[in-house]
């Protein structure tokens, strides 16, 4: 199985404030790996740092065999890393089908053109389509994503993320805040993702975690405390204690 | 001798730019807020204090009228306009030029065309010899009177509780609204010291640069060549651009004085292009 | 994606034409010159609505591109003895260019910051004109630029003539920027206004689309400003200041930033009005700095947002929140773009 993304003794430190300390960890084709920890953990400085939003202050990140850890973000997208974010980062007053062209054309050469108009080019349109009609969205592709209802702003986050196809997915917290009813949804939606790709989950609900994932890993206070299968995690004394408590 | 006036001068506009450039600075820091009427206040400053000790004869009577009357049209201008505009930059830049054209055409309505001068009072008037260097007094004035204000700016900033709490707003004005700092009422003092010097500055400057309809403009040039070079919100960038614009302008006017601004312009280029956000800045 | 909305603006614009085609035979030739003016802001205006409403980048130093091609081109001519188009061309070059050497140092920056340094350039660039007095005139400008020697029809030293013959450029650089609009690179420019990190996530580049942006700004300020150099006959340092920056970005607000025809139509009604108006009071200046803040405390959404308002409570709806943010962004954008 061949590497997708590898991560060695990376670290962050803002200040006097150490948020990420030596992790390592590799991540094959196809694989789906929870991140939980409680918060403060350094989770999202993790992935901040993964897709080149913050640079480290140490150690060496490794996309598809290449050295990214200087590399600017939008470089690291073009080798096929896609994310989402925690606190809804969409393009609000922009419509539903215009949120989600963008990142349809996002590594298309086609972004570059300024001389003809979008709404001409077919392909992107029908690709569009084919992302929002699962989720109910195509009807209102015309409405800004602002007056959509968190929920559904939430299925356009994915959505988005999904678009240019990457290879390697980062999802932030993706069920959060969302009622019960919503979380299946964007439950079912992650389970269907192809196995092609690499997943990294940063998840609280516990249900949608254990299930998903290959494999786990704790973090605390910005280290690895636990990796592992999912049952072996469960029943971990450590995890239990630190994170899981005995609530 | 020539080089020696030409320092002189480039040193005593450097600290007058000071005066301007640390309020611009402060401002911005604190508020984030481009005060577009920053160079008014200097030109209010100079037109009432020349006013005032004209008709007084009185120098400190002068400077005590361009310091009030800017210090209250800061704190209006702050308290009845920006402050509702909290955070929306387009709004309070507007709101800024509004005030900028109001009183340029204002101070024409009353003052005129015609450049006024204030006269050097006697006590301050011809030079002071030094061991074969010969320094204008005025001007040696105006650098140790900006000096004396600028180290107590240092010193209100660094060891006073009121300091830190502009510093701290400086660095992120939410986090330090989050830890208790009356972050309007902070923005209310800057609005009034920063329009304070640089109404101060309008009526020192009088004596040697004049004051005419335009003015407000050349000054708040060179004010933002001295916060982009020196980087905002710091103190010592600000002394620091402060003094190379004064120096820059001078020397460039003195050797080539057609295009004396490229000898700031240049450097302001260039440190954008390396260091963004100034020599001093972070 | 609006079709609909583009359908219905069919008709608007055939209206647009006919009007200013009309001007020509019907209007005074008072009026004429105000309607070349209001065509040269117009598309000034256009111009930097694109940084401005588009890609949410507020440049306050737009008039430099603007005054440096209008110095450019009027330098040529007078100086040199340069023909029309040779120096019209040379006049947009250089003002374009002076757009991609500020745009190195600004397209990294947003927010307060971006208006700032925009600010700084175009201060320092117009200072610099009004200090290089053998070259640009000083204080006294440039006067006797003479009109072009052309004939299209109808010969444009006859303000009619060039009235036309603004009429035709504005109208093809009108097109060219509703063509750059719609385009897949008009719409990265609004995907970098609402959310330039997730452009940057998602792959674009957004450094390079904001250098772009920039140029291109500059480019059409510049073919705005040869369109006023050889209207007027005149260039000077009040060409370059501050106070033309903020005017113009007074006519994208006042028309509604992001609106695609919103700053030609406050273009033209401050151009009218500051010619109207001066003609009755010495205290234009005062007229307009109230008009700024004005604008600010009542309308801040501009023409634009007052068709929305209109339309809405038409239709019945509740009084809505206008999107004044589209309009005014807030410091908060001031995370910058990478470093």
């Amino acid at each position: 199985m061949s590497i997708r993304l590898r991560l060695e003794r990376v670290a962050r430190r803002f200040g006097g404030l150490q948020a990420v300390v030596d992790f390592s960890l590799t991540a094959s084709a196809g694989e789906r790996i929870a991140i939980i920890g409680p918060n403060g953990a350094g989770k999202t400085t993790l992935f901040n740092l993964i897709s080149g939003e913050l640079a480290p202050t140490g150690g060496r990140i490794e996309l598809l065999g290449r050295d990214v850890t200087r590399m600017p973000p939008h470089r690291r997208a073009a080798l096929g890393l896609g994310r989402t974010y925690q606190l809804t980062n969409l393009f609000p007053r922009l419509s539903v089908l215009e949120n989600t062209l963008l990142a349809v054309v996002a590594l298309r050469p086609m972004r570059y053109v300024a001389w003809w108009p979008l709404a001409a080019y077919r392909d992107p349109l029908d690709r569009a389509q084919a992302l929002l009609a699962p989720l109910g969205l195509w009807e209102r592709r015309d409405d800004p994503v602002a007056e959509l209802s968190y929920g559904e702003q939430r299925q356009v986050e994915i959505a988005l993320a999904m678009a240019p196809g990457p290879t390697v997915l980062l999802l932030d917290e993706p069920t959060s805040g969302l009622s019960a009813a919503e979380t299946r949804i964007v439950h079912a939606l992650l389970q269907g993702l192809p196995r092609t790709i690499t997943v990294l989950l940063i998840e609280h609900d516990m249900g949608v975690a254990f299930d998903l994932a290959d494999r786990m890993v704790v973090m605390h206070q910005g280290r690895i405390l636990a990796e592992d299968t999912p049952e072996a995690v469960r029943r971990n004394p450590r995890v239990q204690e630190i994170y899981l408590g005995s609530a | 001798m020539f080089w020696i006036t030409l320092v002189a001068n480039g040193v005593a506009f450097g600290m007058l730019l000071f005066l301007i450039g640390s309020g611009l600075s402060l401002i911005f820091g604190v508020m984030r807020v481009v005060n577009l009427a920053h160079g008014s206040y200097y030109l209010i400053g100079a037109y009432l204090g020349t006013g005032v000790a004209a008709a007084t004869n009185s120098f400190l009577l002068g400077i005590a009228a361009g310091v009030v009357a800017t210090m209250l049209l800061g704190v209006v201008m702050q308290t009845a306009f920006l402050e509702r505009f909290g955070g929306q930059i387009l709004a309070q830049v507007l709101l800024t030029m509004g005030f900028l054209l109001l009183l340029a055409d204002l101070s024409l309505w009353v003052w005129g065309g015609t450049p006024q001068i204030l006269a050097i009072p006697d006590a301050l008037s011809g030079s002071v010899r030094a061991g074969g260097f010969v320094f204008p007094r005025y001007r040696l004035f105006i650098s140790l009177l900006s000096a004396l204000v600028a180290l107590a700016l240092y010193l209100v900033l660094e060891r006073t509780r009121l300091g830190a709490q502009v510093r701290a707003a400086v660095d992120d004005p939410e986090m330090a609204q989050g830890l208790g700092v009356n972050v309007p009422r902070l923005s209310t003092a800057m609005f009034a010291l920063g329009a304070a010097l640089a109404g101060l500055a309008g009526v020192l400057g009088s004596p040697i640069l004049g004051v005419f309809p335009g003015a407000d403009l050349e000054i708040l040039t060179l004010a933002l060549a001295v916060v982009i070079i020196g980087g905002l919100g710091s103190f010592p960038g600000t002394l620091v651009g402060s003094l190379f614009v004064g120096l820059a302008d001078n020397i460039g006017k003195a050797l080539f004085p057609e295009l004396s601004y490229i000898a700031f312009f240049a450097p302001m280029a260039l440190i954008l292009a390396v260091r963004p956000r100034g020599l001093f800045g972070r | 994606m609006s079709r609909p909305a583009t359908r219905r603006a069919w008709p608007v614009l055939g209206a647009l034409v006919v009007a200013a085609l009309l001007v020509v035979v019907a209007a005074p030739t008072y009026y004429v010159n105000l309607a070349v003016l209001a065509l040269v802001y117009s598309l000034l205006a256009m111009s930097l609505n694109l940084l401005m409403g588009y890609a949410g980048l507020t440049s306050f130093g737009h008039a430099a591109f603007f005054g440096a091609a209008a110095y450019a081109a009027g330098i040529l001519s007078l100086r040199y003895g340069v023909p029309f188009w040779p120096a019209a061309a040379a006049g947009i070059a250089v003002g374009t260019l002076l757009g991609a050497a500020y745009g190195i140092l600004v397209a990294g920056s947003r927010g307060v910051y971006f208006l700032l340094i925009t600010l700084a350039l175009g201060q320092v660039t117009w200072g610099l004109t009004l200090r290089w007095v053998s070259m640009t005139g000083g204080d006294n400008g440039l006067p006797g630029i003479t009109r072009p020697d052309l004939w299209l029809g109808w010969p444009l030293a006859d303000v009619r003539g060039y009235y036309l013959f603004a009429l035709l450029i504005a109208g093809i650089c009108v097109a060219l920027l509703a063509l750059v609009v719609a385009s897949p690179f008009g719409h990265a420019l609004r995907g970098i206004r609402e959310s330039p990190s997730r452009m940057r996530t998602l792959g674009y580049p957004v450094w390079g689309y904001a250098y772009a942006a920039f140029v291109v700004s500059a480019f059409f300020a510049s073919v705005a400003g040869v369109l006023y150099v050889y209207y007027n006959g005149f260039v000077s340092h009040q060409n370059m200041q501050i106070a033309v920056s903020a005017q113009v970005a007074l006519m994208v607000i006042i028309g509604g930033a992001g609106s695609f025809w919103g700053p030609a139509a406050g273009a033209t009604l401050l151009v009218f009005m500051q010619n109207l108006l001066s003609s009755v009071t010495q205290r234009w200046m005062s007229v307009l700095g109230l008009l700024y803040i004005v604008v600010v405390l009542y309308q801040p959404s501009g023409l634009a947002g007052l068709v929305t308002q209109i339309r809405r409570r038409r239709a019945g709806r509740p009084e809505e929140r206008v999107a004044t943010p589209a309009v005014l962004p807030t410091a908060g954008d001031r995370n910058g773009w990478g470093r």
